[in-house]
Parts: C-alpha cells; structure tokens; sequence
C-alpha cells in the first residue's frame, strides 16, 4: 500500500509530463487499491438495490493526468478515482433514488449539481466511502445525460478545456444555452408530475395549460438552438 | 461484464473494445496497464478505460461518446 506522500509523489510527475512505464505501473498499482471499495459499492447498487449500473472500476491515465494539471488537487486527494453512473428517466426518480442510495450508503457526501451546474453539467454526484476508499456515483436523469455525453463528445472535438467554460465561444454558447434549455423542459415536466396534484382541482385546468404552454415554448427554444449551431459549425 | 475500450479522442472514434467476465478484474486491469504501455509515445488523444456494464448495449447508453458520432449522439437525444 502507498503512503499519501509517496502516492501525491506520483501525481506530481504524472502532472509534470513523467508518463513513462514505471509511473504507469505505479499508477496501476495505486488504482488497484481501490478495487474493493467499488465492488463493494457496484454490489449494493446491483445486487441489493437492483439498479442498472455502468461500473469504472478506474479512472482513466489521460483523465487523471487532465484533472492533475487543471486544478491544485494532488492525487491522493481525487475521490473519483473508482466510480459508477446511474441513468435515471427523470427528476422524480433521481430524488426517489437519492434518498435510497443515502440511505443503504450512508454517511455518503452529496454534491447536487441540478441547481448550480458546473459550466453547464448537471448531475448529483454521491461519494461514500469503503474501508478508507472513496467511490463516486453519478446519478443522471436521461436529460442530464444526454448533455454530458454530447459536451464530452464536442470536448473531444474542440479541446477538453471546454467543459470548464474555456475555448470556442459558439461552443461555449451552445453548450450553456443547451443545459438551460434542457434542465428548463426537465423542470417542466417535473412540475407536471408532482404541482398538478397538489393544486386545486378547479385550477388544475388552468395550471397544465400554462404548463404545456411552456413546455411548447422550450421545445421550440431547443429546435431553434439546434439550427442556429448547425449554421454557426458549418462557418 | 468488462469492457477494456481503446478510444482516439482526436479522431472521435473506438480504436478497439475486448470483454472480459465480470471477476477478471485483474486480467483486464493488467491487458489494461499493458495496452497504455504499447501506446507511451504515441500521438496524443489516446484514451484507455475499463468499464463494467451488464451488456455491450447498456454500455452503449451510459457511454455513448465511444460509440456515436455527434449527430447520431444528438438524434439519439432528442
């Protein structure tokens, strides 16, 4: 087992370029240590609470070094070195399941990115920890993920440093009024599910019509931004 | 099931996916270790990963950006 000064040791020179077959075999070894914790986490998830899970038993070299040089954290420090995503149909079911997983994890810290996204990325990140280890849940409704996945994708294309608000601005753009866009119809429908049974009956009427009115609204707003982007990429 | 996925971010495209049982944690990390090895020197954008997903079509949803273009990404979405 690593000490944390031999393991931020590492992060160092991973950070510094040193990315050569030593530090991999050390970084491996490092990651391996986490291995428990997120079989442990993947079995609460699958086997006790039946839930459909995509497992990364290990953050990838070319992620860790990319978080390693953009921000202070020192490797020891990453809590998202083992991790699992969960993609739910919406709003509804991601609080449904928040307060599930709070409860089988306990003691689990809660990031909720839905109301204060990261340069657009919504999502709530839950890190509970197995015998000292961390392991990151990423629990995204179907909306949330389908942004993420598309600003990776575009991140792939025009460089990583866009999903940390930096780089093309109609990508910038594009991404941000995407994310509003998205989480605005999400919300939407959310309210659909949950206000309409808790007003009045005779103002049930007048309130799903002013709910579908918006709803019409944002689709159309989200139609518009796709057009307007395919017009500003083929630039 | 694991998956160990070899993935070309500049190119956007799956360079290569092998599977492995869900208990060869080990073997997997270890062809793992040993493809990021052949790949030091290399043109940068190489992205190596293992996941674990009950089936190559459930992988396929959670992490469609090895798989689909862009716009098959945003048909997909919408």
């Amino acid at each position: 087992m690593f000490s944390n000064s031999q393991v931020d040791r590492l992060g160092r020179e991973l950070r510094d370029g040193q990315v050569n077959e030593e530090n991999l075999r050390r970084l491996e070894m490092f990651r391996s240590e986490f291995v428990e914790a997120y079989t442990y986490v993947e079995d609460v998830l699958v086997r006790k609470l039946r839930i459909t899970v995509t497992g990364r038993p290990s953050k990838s070299t070319v992620a860790i070094v990319e978080k390693l040089r953009r921000e202070t954290a020192r490797l020891s420090q990453i809590q998202d070195i083992a991790g699992c995503r969960v993609v739910v149909p919406d709003i509804a079911s991601q609080n449904k399941l928040l307060d599930l997983l709070v409860l089988m994890l306990g003691g689990a810290d809660i990031d909720d990115k839905r109301e204060t996204p990261t340069h657009g990325y919504r999502a709530i990140h839950i890190v509970t920890k197995h015998n000292g280890r961390p392991v990151e849940i990423q629990l995204r409704t179907r909306s949330q993920h389908a942004w993420a996945e598309i600003s990776e994708k575009m991140a792939d294309a025009f460089g990583q440093s866009i999903k940390y608000g930096q780089g093309e601005p109609w990508v910038l753009d594009f991404l941000s009024n995407l994310s509003n866009v998205t989480s605005k119809i999400e919300t939407i429908r959310y309210k659909k599910k949950t206000l309409l049974k808790q007003v009045k009956y005779s103002e049930r009427l007048s309130v799903q019509a002013r709910l579908n009115s918006q709803e019409k609204e944002a689709f159309a707003e989200l139609k518009d931004l796709f057009s307007r982007t395919q017009k500003q990429a083929a630039e | 099931m694991l998956f160990l996925l070899h993935y070309n971010r500049s190119k956007g495209s799956l360079v290569s996916i092998r599977e492995f049982p869900d208990k060869d944690i080990a073997n997997a990390s270890a062809e793992k270790l040993r493809l990021e090895i052949d790949l030091l020197g290399s043109a940068s954008g190489q992205e190596v990963v293992l996941l674990e997903a009950g089936s190559r079509d459930a992988l396929q949803k959670t992490h469609a950006r090895y798989f689909e273009t862009l716009d098959e990404m945003r048909d997909n979405s919408k």
